[in-house]
């Protein structure tokens, strides 16, 4: 009752930053639209909607920051994004 | 669309608070076991827009900060409008603010009174509780920070500090 407490923590993207993720075995980048943390007692889910893809929930260990990150594998495809 | 910065902020509520609601005009005592928070910006502007949904052990609905309260005179004063006191009380000579059950302030207005002998602690609850123009506060929480760090439940908008002003949070 005094805006205190563990969670949620900040997320590490916010609403409105470019990200990087794989969809339908393609890499993507995408606008953030929308974050949902859903907190219970001791920990905190995060999901990430994307513009591009709304309705479609990503757990943060699939969204990344920077493109560099999944270019390992879809290197001719990220180079293209 | 801009980027927002520093979100979520921290809810009202937390898990394992006990709030208060109206159901079918009665007054309903919940305990949190799950907060939803939805940070989105559809006016694309830098605040962008924050929605908390809570869900509780007693039953199985799911409600907004906005449909919750801290207390029972919280939720009253909420539903009121306006304080509980029409008249602003004159003297609390003798009134003790501490204990469980009888610290509920919550939409008191206890504007102008000198509050310096009562006793203030983690009981209180001061949401929507107005201290404008108070002519003293014990030292003990004679600042915000140590206000807010004290008692058991203020609101950042609706309590009112002594220069007239929402006590902000921390």
């Amino acid at each position: 009752m005094k805006y205190s407490g563990t969670y949620p923590s900040v997320t590490s993207l916010q609403v409105g930053a470019t990200a990087y993720i794989i969809y339908q075995n393609l890499p993507r980048e995408v606008t953030i639209d929308k974050t949902e943390i859903v907190v219970t007692s001791g920990n905190e889910k995060v999901k990430y909607y994307f513009v591009e893809f709304p309705g479609v929930g990503f757990d943060p260990a699939n969204v990344f920051a920077d493109k560099a990150t999944i270019k390992t594998d879809f290197q001719t495809d990220v180079d293209g994004l | 669309m801009p980027v927002l910065t520093n979100k979520p902020v921290k809810p009202k509520y937390t898990v394992g608070d006990t709030v208060f609601a109206f159901d079918s005009g009665s007054i309903l005592q919940l305990t949190i076991v799950q907060v939803q928070i939805i940070v989105t910006n559809p006016n694309n502007d830098s605040n962008g827009l924050q929605t908390n949904y809570y869900t509780f052990s007693e039953n199985s609905l799911k409600l907004s900060e906005a449909q919750l309260a801290s207390s029972k005179n919280h939720l009253l004063g909420k539903a009121k409008g306006a304080y509980l006191n029409d008249v602003p009380f004159e003297s609390v000579t003798g009134l003790q603010f501490d204990n469980p059950g009888q610290a509920d302030l919550a939409c008191f207005n206890l504007a102008g009174l000198d509050l310096s002998a009562v006793v203030i602690n983690a009981n209180t609850i001061a949401d929507g509780m107005s201290l404008d123009g108070n002519a003293g506060l014990p030292t003990a929480v004679d600042t915000k920070s140590e206000f807010r760090a004290v008692v058991k439940s203020y609101d950042e908008n609706t309590t009112i500090w002594v220069d007239g002003n929402p006590i902000g949070r921390s």
